[in-house]
């Protein structure tokens, strides 16, 4: 994955919060639920930033404090540099929320052209604009059908296209691979990928730590409304205790073994494992379809198989 | 010529037609009421914004709170001061009971107890007050006016269309036609000519309730079902005003209705048209009479009688009547001070027509209605000249007695007449109860009254309340002994043209549309705070109770019978009838100053209530009378001035409101 373009100045900042609080009240201003306390935030330009944490640690309540549904109770949210309830901002934004809320009744050509209405996009670039997108998140064939036919992963690809409508600068995820098959998840993935690399700050949260593992170049773990971590995943994730080693070309053998101990004991260290590293399932899913796709046909027969 | 076929058209009003006379007082109060309202929601929303405040911060060590403006903070000010003014004399100077003459809520007033200029400056101080509180509460909506867009309200319009397209909400209107494909007679009774009027009443009263019940229905669930349903998350975090949902919504529900009622309206004029209407019927509704009222009161020839008119017990008073008989005193005076130009221009004639209640106080004979006697003069007539003018009447007609406006000489020699002396007499005319008859008044006549014009106060036949002066007087007597003629303000007018009955029949639907326009805008308010059942339930009260203003007008005023809820349980407890006064001890004074702080709190309610029997114009069509056009203009205005308000409410509930909460 290519490397976020560092911050250089203040205009290279796309989000900022300080000291971000969220207090939810009763009717009578009671205290029910700190949903968010004093966050200190900075998300850049050009870069994939995850929001992590268990459910209510804060994440979703960020985002709608961000996208102006929900009104801090103390500090400060801007986005572009303009307040957080000012909708101007959202001229650049791009919204995917996570369940896919959009009207059923439309279809994804009339659910396109409906939001491009909304940023007063003149009709020759709403036309162009949708069907770059149906394009983009594979839904020609289905572009007549109304959204209430359509599957959830299709509604999940629609909702993307009607987030992306505008050529946001920034786009905000909430659970983006909800509901996606492993393909669709894949998908997805590279998306936002290439959207960064489009030079767009995408800020995602997400349940699926894999996701955010895999595309996110920094990430901030919430826990009840506090920020716990923040920094770049692969620092965070790096773990300074051990060393990985991996070769190509070799056999497992005893002596194999053997040597590569002794030369590990020599530099203080002690051998964990030894063995033929595991691709991830998702790579496994990836190929079978893959290759099913190329060649169709039965290709499983018990015999393959120990059980 | 004339047709003196009876016909069956009239017109009752139980209060004035809404006209543009005395618009400046309305206005006056207008600001006032509003203006009081406006001070609430200003200082609720000061008051919220001081508690929950939202911050933006220009720098990092300043911060504004975005609820506040100084273009709210600033005319608050103004208008608190008035209104401390306003205050301060209403509790030095005046009390505030409501006089006995007062019949609409709006003339309520303090009651002066000192100067008179004390009076009028708590007028004024209450509304400048409003004025300037309407600046602070309405000025900051403006503003944000010049950031809707167009393209963005229409988007939002156009999906509210489709939405209820889609829903299938379109085929409910169809109902319609279940009505209007078969023929009235089928569903009611009655007289053959009556059947047009059938018609037109019941689907009018069929259109009322479709279109108002899909109009709030929609209206009232559209906002809480985008919120509970999430989809509001995708539209607010667009580059989208919150009022523009308001609006969008608003009018993509008003467009839905309007077709939907274009579309009625067609098949209705369409369905009477291609109908086997009775020729009758066609005769006596499908017309749209334009006509000129003249203001009816009631005299006596006797020295000194102060005649008000006879009521002769029946259950509806509505009309009073004069008493019969050669030598009766007594006359019915319609005093025209406007008269149409085109009158002295005409070729030959203007119809006066008339309807009149016959009450019998003997059987009298079979098929013969009352005698009536007109008399009409200008005022340039001269009464000096009485025997001049009857010398030239003989001389024209010998003893005949009238005219028969078919023989040309005729009609010329008392053309000729009339515009001499300014006066036109129409004897004998034999009236049958509640039956529309005409006769011709010559061009001439009004040719007399146009020429010229008296200065104020100086026509000698008077001048209207509002000072102008007479220029027309129709003077009707009873001619019959014993029997009673009774009139109303409406039932004897000027014809001045017969206009279009399709275009009237559309003026008809217009003030349906106003309706439900109203009944939208008040449910799409109410919603952008509550949830949708609630909303239907508090928008479909607010609007039922404004068929019922009139008798809440009568609480307000303090005209109904046995006075408020306490001293009517006063009444109650001590057994004591509504005509007995009350004793003036301590206890009866707590509860009639606790009947005033009712009144005074339903007077505000009062305010918040759509007068929607102002649009209900069925009646004209119906009757076969056009609708007038400043009628209709004065109640657009009325139905802005109501529904502006509560989209104002709309737009602060909106921009308060956490979309996400």
């Amino acid at each position: 994955m290519a490397e976020p373009t560092p911050a250089k100045t203040k205009n290279d900042i796309v989000v900022e919060t300080r000291n971000l609080t969220k207090i939810y009240r009763d009717f009578w201003g009671r205290k029910k639920a700190v949903a968010l306390n004093a966050l200190d935030l900075t998300i850049k330009r050009g870069e994939i930033f995850g929001l992590l944490g268990p459910n209510g640690s804060g994440k979703t309540t960020t985002i709608k404090l961000l996208l102006g549904l929900l009104f801090p109770t103390s500090g400060e949210a801007k986005v572009f540099d303009r307040p957080a309830a000012d909708v101007r901002k959202n001229e650049k934004i791009g919204y995917l929320p996570e369940e896919s809320y959009l009207y059923r009744f439309l279809n994804a050509e009339e659910t396109l052209d409906f939001y491009g209405r909304l940023f007063d996009m003149p009709g020759e670039v709403r036309r162009e604009r949708s069907e770059k997108l149906i394009k983009l998140v594979g839904l020609e064939h289905a572009k007549k059908r109304t959204l209430r036919e359509y599957s959830k992963g299709m509604r999940q690809r629609i909702g993307l296209a009607q987030a992306l409508i505008n050529d946001p600068e920034l786009v905000i995820l909430d659970e983006p691979t909800s509901g996606l098959d492993p393909l669709g998840t894949i998908w997805m993935k590279e998306l936002i990928v290439k959207l960064r690399d489009e030079g767009k700050t995408v800020l995602m949260c997400s349940h699926r730590l894999d996701d955010v593992q895999d595309v996110c170049d920094r990430i901030a773990i919430l826990f009840n409304g506090d920020l716990q971590e923040l920094g770049e995943v692969n620092r965070l994730v790096e773990d300074a205790r051990r060393v990985e080693l991996k070769a190509t070309n070799l056999q497992l053998t005893e002596a194999l073994k053997a040597d590569l101990k002794a030369v590990i004991e020599k530099h203080g260290g002690s051998l964990e494992t030894f063995g033929h590293p595991t691709t991830t399932l998702e790579d496994l899913f990836k190929r079978v379809v893959e290759e099913s796709k190329a060649r169709p046909g039965r290709r499983y027969l018990p015999s393959n198989t120990n059980n | 010529m004339f047709s003196m076929s009876p016909l069956f058209g009239v017109m009752k009003f139980e209060k004035e037609p809404p006209s543009f006379n005395g618009f400046g007082g309305m206005l006056f109060t207008y600001v006032q009421d509003a203006g009081g309202f406006a001070f609430v929601g200003l200082a609720i929303w000061l008051l919220l914004a001081i508690l929950r405040p939202i911050y933006d911060y220009p720098t990092p060590e300043t911060r504004k709170n975005r609820l506040i403006s100084p273009l709210m903070v600033i005319p608050g000010a103004i208008g608190l001061a008035a209104y401390l003014v306003a205050f301060g004399i209403l509790l030095v100077a005046f009390s505030s009971e409501v006089p006995d003459n007062v019949t609409d809520p709006s003339e309520i007033t303090v009651v002066p107890t000192a100067d008179p200029a004390m009076v009028a400056i708590y007028e004024w101080a209450t509304f400048i007050g409003g004025f300037f509180m309407l600046i602070g509460f309405v000025g900051p909506f403006l503003l944000d006016l010049s950031k809707l867009r167009f393209n963005r309200v229409y988007a939002i319009a156009r999906l509210s269309f489709q939405e209820a397209v889609r829903n299938r909400v379109v085929w409910v209107f169809l109902a319609v036609l279940l009505l209007q494909l078969f023929p009235s007679r089928w569903w009611f009774g009655g007289k053959a000519e009556e059947e047009l009027k059938n018609i037109i009443d019941v689907s009018t009263r069929f259109n009322n309730v479709l279109l108002v019940a899909v109009g709030l229905l929609l209206a009232a669930f559209s906002i809480p079902n985008d919120i509970k349903s999430l989809t509001i998350h995708t539209i607010v975090t667009k580059p989208v005003e919150r009022f523009e949902i308001v609006l969008g919504r608003f009018f993509g529900y008003v467009g839905l209705i309007t077709m939907a009622l274009v579309g009625i309206t067609i098949v209705g004029v369409g369905l009477i048209y291609a109908g086997n209407i009775e020729r009758e019927a066609k005769q006596e509704s499908q017309r749209s009479r334009v006509v000129n009222y003249g203001r009816l009161e009631f005299t006596s020839r006797k020295q000194g009688e102060d005649f008000r008119g006879t009521d002769v017990g029946k259950e509806d008073g509505y009309r009073l009547h004069i008493a019969g008989g050669p030598n009766s005193p007594y006359r019915a005076v319609w005093n025209f001070t406007q008269v149409n130009p085109t009158f002295g221009t005409k070729e030959k004639a203007v119809k006066l027509e008339f309807a009149f209640d016959i009450y019998r106080t003997t059987k009298g004979n079979e098929g013969e209605g009352v005698l009536c006697t007109f008399d009409l003069t200008t005022w340039k007539w001269d009464p000096a000249r009485e025997s001049e003018y009857k010398a030239a009447i003989t001389k024209a007609f010998g003893n005949q007695q009238n005219i028969t406006p078919d023989r040309v000489e005729d009609w010329e020699k008392i053309s000729q007449i009339a515009q001499e002396f300014g006066r036109y007499e129409w004897l004998g005319q034999e009236v049958f109860d509640y039956h529309t008859i005409a006769f011709p008044v010559p061009e001439s006549f009004f040719k007399n009254a146009l020429e010229g014009k008296p200065n104020k106060n100086e026509s000698p036949l008077g001048s209207s309340i509002d000072g102008k002066p007479n220029l027309i007087r129709v003077s009707v007597k009873c001619e019959t002994p014993s029997q009673f003629v009774g009139m109303a303000k409406w039932d004897l007018y000027f014809l001045e043209a017969e206009g279009s009955f399709i275009i009237n029949y559309c003026k008809g639907a217009f003030g349906l549309w106003l309706r439900t326009l109203i009944v939208i805008a008040l449910a799409i308010s109410i919603s952008t705070y509550l949830a949708g059942v609630v909303s239907l339930i508090s928008a479909l009260l607010i609007f039922l109770l404004g068929f019922f203003l009139d008798f809440i007008a009568t609480i307000v005023t303090g005209r109904n019978e046995g006075g408020g809820p306490l001293e009517s349980l006063l009444r109650l407890v001590r057994n004591e009838v509504t005509a007995k006064e009350l004793d003036k001890t301590t206890a009866v004074s707590a509860v009639l100053a606790g009947d005033s702080i009712y009144r005074w709190t339903l007077r505000r309610v009062y305010n918040v209530i759509p007068d929607v029997n102002r649009y209900g114009w069925s009646e004209y069509v119906a009757q076969g009378f056009s609708i007038p056009g400043d009628m209709i203009l004065i109640n657009c205005l009325s139905a802005a001035a109501y529904t502006l308000p509560w989209l104002v409410a709309a737009y602060y509930l909106m921009k308060a409101r956490e979309i996400a909460a």
